[in-house]
């Protein structure tokens, strides 16, 4: 017998490394071609106004320039799930930064100097800059039409109003179980707007060929989605729209679904052969592209004496900017995911997506969780410290186990919470907590530790697809063709170790593509933590359908049935025999019998995966027996330092465990975990987009958007607790955003243990921290 | 960006030419970690920059007869990194350890933080603590000007156009004991909100001699000779860290007035002076 090693659970090394730490990996920005001409888009200086005239002549006389546009040049609404969004401004601009015209020129500069001669009127208008003062009836409409906009059937837009998807949960009567509750306690917590600052700012190329074939070259997550979008905004089949995806340098979200490939198409369109190159500035990442939304959420929790949640209400309000078409699902996600990690019977949730005359609200890391759990985590230790039980003593009260039912009413099963939470109890040495604490001072240190927990679905349609296509070359390495992408998070390594584990071969013969969607096989997007999941099952497939090829062919040489041979360390060899055996390299394009003849032929696998059985959720209770394909839990733990004098938040420790079902690649399931803790303490401690009265972005730039630095890293203690997923890949769940989750409540809930003081609203300055000392203590 | 002319002298003399020559028009490049920026911003216009960190006699550490004398185009890296200054003056190793990023510490200079005369200034409060003395070099001689009188608002100073900041000369207590602290939004690449130096001369468990400077919380780094005058004398103990915090929040209001930082800034420098203290005990067991 051969004894087989594993790929899986080995901390194989990057494929993508050797590329990346050389410089040879190309980003779009290093793409160069002849002829190309460059882009600026001129942008808007209001938050709401009517654009009364727009005067593009002086900027088409400058020599250099060859296109000018504007939003008549292309006024087709597109987007992800409802299509509210122009490449540049209609007839009215929705906030401050939006596309109003574009320049194609030979040079960057001078294309920013015909930017510059654009001369555009506008009639301001009153501005929404509040979501909770835009939802009320008699606000400024932001979208009059809204009732006219083509939409996924799953988002629920209200016409005449700024709300474009009402998300609702109604499992049992909530006022029954408040009825039931001896205590009630009631909480308002708020998040602010914040950037991805991934560290390539958008980058895209876009040519329309004589054909008028499109090619985009573009740093982003969804290529399939790419071009399935502007295929409908454009009307043209997808025969003619090719989209590549060279390395991302960072996506975190922002690069999903269209973003800066939009505003290129018009003026592809006027200038044929002439590939386009635009690189968004960071004033522009910070602003014009995805933000993730704010959001107010207002809880209401009945609890009984004996510390167990009986009921829940809960109300969202999502800051969701000027074009919602793809922050409408992040609205839906927090709704389906509103009991978080506890089991109550009775719940009530409203979550409400709404425009405002601000930057556009789309996913980044967590889709919506890092905000909700901001809120329900908090809430949680609260009524904990209300009670007087220890903060994880009642969460275990709570928790779901198997058999609990969610928001949605699904009944869950190999729930692992419990398990994360024990470990991380340990791993951190909690040590009991109750009543409220008695800081010492005079010291001007405090140390305390705080615990919050998470769980995360992939959120994406019921229906998304992956693919995968497995090829063999004449020299036995394989091609593996996905439209996944590589954006840091270690795609390309997880998959090449599925798709070896299952060929066997080794993982060093398998190259992974880089998306065309000419050539590769479909991906839905790269988002919602899905790709090892879903991509992973349709490698695995992909792999078998191959590796039967192969046995079919060595059955055949060896005269021996099928089910008696393996394939090993790149050999095809009989079970009972080892010695017998074909490279695989003899057999990739065909057998050749012992008479000379060919048989067979190149050996090419396929597989397919869509998780099955995800059912639609009831449009006014939000129930449904499986809403999504399955469920991720974790929890962190900090341990925190906080300066009496400067209230300045030293974090020293976190410890995150997580459930992800199986260990893929633990050296990488780690370094992911530890850019979580590092984005999700920089959130909780720095980041805000902070705005003018008028709606003006005041802070887009790395000086005044502070985020975390090598120089704020705590030590990380990362555990994994692995409850297979039945239909995850050797068990494994999604995993990826829900590192960033729990970081902030954990460390609100640690000053509270620290100094009993709480701080509802993001992020925990200094000077919040201060003033709050200085409120409780008076000193 | 716009066009500049870029001159690279290797001598003193030779850049004393150019300068004189330029007159306002030239603009000292020494390090240009902030002078880039605000070519790139378009604050500054000159016609020519003169580089002067390759002039090999504008670079080093040196002491002598108790004095400290730290060239003008010497990197923060240098300064953080030198025996002589971690021995003798650890405050401005403190100040130059947490000056931007290892890149910006690489590339900037102490003269250039001293001629940029920003409030915030890291290495300025540990400086003007030592008594330091810019050494001003032109054709027309040189000269001797205390920290605290060529430093003249925000970004003022009164070095005249054709002059070259040579070195700065310091002049530590001998046996003394000093530390600087500085808070930032973050822990690194983050410009100071309040800093603080002090130094202190111990005679057993009493303050012999002290000296106390601040930053950012004027327009330009001070020295706060009323903290200085309450710790002559006194005994190193709870109560006069205490009541030193204390008299630093009073001082801070003062400066500060109704900025919209003052209320903030006036509770947080307590922290920065009990850091500063910490760091000096830690030091005077040394």
């Amino acid at each position: 017998m051969i004894k087989k090693e594993s790929y899986i659970g080995k901390s194989v090394k990057r494929k993508d490394g050797p590329e990346k730490v050389t410089g040879s990996a190309k980003y779009v920005g290093d793409l160069k071609f002849g002829s190309m001409l460059y882009a600026k888009i001129l942008r808007s200086k209001y938050a709401h106004a009517k654009i009364i005239r727009i005067d593009t002549s002086k900027a088409e006389k400058l020599p250099g320039v060859k296109a000018v546009v504007t939003g008549k040049d292309f006024p087709q609404r597109m987007g992800l799930y409802l299509l509210d969004r122009t490449p540049y401004a209609v007839d009215k601009v929705r906030y401050y930064g939006e596309p109003v015209a574009g320049v194609a020129a030979v040079s960057e500069e001078i294309a920013q100097k015909a930017i510059e001669l654009i001369e555009v009127e506008y009639e301001e208008l009153p501005a929404v800059l509040d979501p909770r003062e835009g939802m009320k009836e008699g606000a400024p409409l932001i979208h009059p039409d809204l009732k006219n906009y083509e939409h996924v059937p799953a988002i629920y837009p209200k016409p005449d109003t700024n709300i474009s998807n009402h998300f609702k949960i109604r499992k049992g009567n909530v006022e029954e179980g408040f009825a039931k509750s001896d205590y009630i306690f009631e909480g308002e917590y708020y998040v602010p707007q914040i950037q991805h600052t991934p560290i390539e700012t958008h980058t895209a190329i876009v040519m329309c060929d004589s054909t008028g074939k499109f090619t985009i070259w573009s740093s982003n997550q969804s290529p399939n989605a790419v071009r399935k979008i502007l295929s409908h905004s454009l009307k043209i089949p997808m025969t003619k729209i090719r989209v590549l995806g060279p390395y991302c340098g960072g996506g975190f979200g922002a690069k999903a679904g269209v973003n800066i490939e939009a505003p290129l198409i018009p003026l592809a369109l006027k200038l044929r052969n002439k590939p386009i190159k635009y690189v968004t500035t960071r004033e522009e990442e910070f602003r014009d592209t995805f933000v993730r939304q704010g959001m107010y959420a207002k809880i209401k929790t009945g609890v009984t004496k004996e510390g167990r949640i009986v009921a829940q209400e809960l109300e969202m309000v999502w800051d969701a900017g000027a074009y919602n078409e793809y922050g409408v699902n992040i609205t839906r996600a927090a709704g389906y995911s509103s009991a978080g990690v506890y089991d109550i019977p009775y719940m009530k949730t409203d979550s409400y997506c709404v425009y405002t005359n601000k930057p556009n609200g789309g996913p980044l890391r967590g889709f919506g969780m890092s905000e909700m759990h901001w809120a329900i985590e908090q809430h949680m230790d609260m009524i904990a410290h209300k009670l007087g039980m220890d903060p994880i003593e009642f969460r275990l009260k709570n928790i779901q186990r198997d058999g609990s039912t969610n928001a949605t009413g699904q009944v869950l099963k190999d729930v692992g919470i419990e398990k994360c939470i024990l470990r991380a109890k340990e791993l951190i040495g909690w040590e009991e907590i109750k009543g409220e604490p008695k800081p010492e001072l005079s010291s001007g240190k405090v140390r305390a530790k705080g615990l919050a927990c998470m769980i995360k679905a992939p959120a994406m349609p019921n229906n998304a697809a992956s693919s995968a296509i497995v090829k063999f070359n004449d020299d036995g390495t394989v091609a593996l063709l996905i439209t996944a992408q590589e954006i840091g998070q270690g795609a390309f390594t997880a998959l090449a170790q599925i798709c070896a584990e299952e060929l066997g071969v080794p993982e060093d013969w398998i190259k992974v593509s880089q998306p065309d969607t000419d050539y590769t096989a479909y991906e839905w997007q790269t988002v919602a933590s899905r790709i090892t999941y879903s991509a992973g099952n349709a490698v695995i497939r992909a792999a078998r359908d191959a590796k039967r090829q192969l046995l079919e062919m060595g059955a055949k040489h060896f005269g021996v049935p099928l089910e008696e041979l393996d394939v090993y360390d790149g050999y095809v060899y009989v079970v009972a025999d080892p010695a017998r055996k074909i490279a695989v390299k003899d057999i990739a394009l065909g057998l050749t019998l012992p008479d000379g003849s060919g048989w067979g032929g190149p050996v090419i696998g396929k597989g397919v995966f869509i998780p099955e059985g995800v059912v639609s959720f009831d449009k006014e209770t939000g129930q449904s027996p499986k809403g999504v394909s399955h469920w991720t839990y974790g929890v962190q733990a900090v341990d925190i330092e906080v300066d009496v004098d400067t209230g300045k938040i030293d974090v020293k420790k976190v410890v995150a465990v997580y459930d992800i079902g199986k260990v893929i690649n633990p050296d990488l399931a780690k370094a992911q975990t530890e850019g979580g803790i590092i984005q999700g303490l920089s959130t909780a401690l720095f980041e805000e987009m902070k705005f003018d009265e008028k709606g003006k972005l005041l802070n887009p730039s790395f000086v005044d958007y502070k985020i975390a630095t090598a120089a704020e890293l705590p030590e990380m203690i990362i555990d994994f607790i692995e409850t297979p997923l039945e239909d995850g890949p050797y068990g494994a769940r999604g995993f990826g955003e829900h590192v960033m989750v729990p970081t902030a409540p954990a460390i609100a809930n640690a000053l509270y243990n620290a100094l009993g003081i709480r701080i509802n609203t993001l992020p925990l300055t200094a000077e919040k921290v201060r003033k709050a000392i200085k409120e409780k203590y008076g000193i | 960006m716009q066009k500049v002319d870029y001159f690279r002298p290797e001598t003193i003399e030779e850049a004393l030419e150019l300068l004189a020559a330029g007159r306002e028009e030239y603009k000292i490049l020494a390090g240009g970690t902030d002078l880039v920026l605000h070519l790139r911003e378009r604050k500054v216009s000159p016609k020519a920059l003169v580089d002067i960190t390759h002039i090999s006699a504008l670079k080093g550490i040196r002491e002598e007869e108790g004095k400290i004398i730290i060239k003008a185009a010497t990197t923060f890296t240098e300064v953080a990194s030198s025996t002589i200054v971690l021995e003798k003056i650890p405050a401005l190793a403190d100040a130059c350890k947490v000056v931007g990023s290892p890149q910006i510490r690489n590339q900037g200079t102490i003269g250039g933080n001293i001629v940029n005369a920003s409030p915030a200034a890291d290495s300025v409060p540990a400086l003007v603590l030592f008594d330091g003395v810019a050494r001003l070099t032109s054709k027309r001689g040189t000269r001797e000007i205390l920290l605290t009188e060529l430093l003249q608002g925000v970004g003022k100073t009164a070095i005249e156009p054709d002059e070259l900041l040579e070195e700065v000369i310091l002049t530590p207590y001998p046996g003394s004991v000093s530390g600087f602290y500085k808070l930032g939004r973050r822990n690194a690449l983050a410009i100071a909100r309040i800093s603080g130096a002090v130094e202190l001369v111990f005679a057993g468990s009493k303050i012999a001699k002290a000296r106390v400077a601040l930053g950012s919380v004027a327009p330009n780094p001070f020295r706060a000779t009323e903290l200085e005058q309450f710790l002559n004398g006194r005994e190193f103990n709870e109560e006069t860290k205490e009541e030193l915090i204390a008299l630093a929040k009073n001082l801070v209001a003062d400066k500060l007035g109704s900025r919209a930082s003052a209320p903030y800034k006036r509770e947080a420098i307590a922290g920065v002076m009990r850091e500063i203290l910490n760091r000096i005990e830690q030091r005077r067991g040394r």
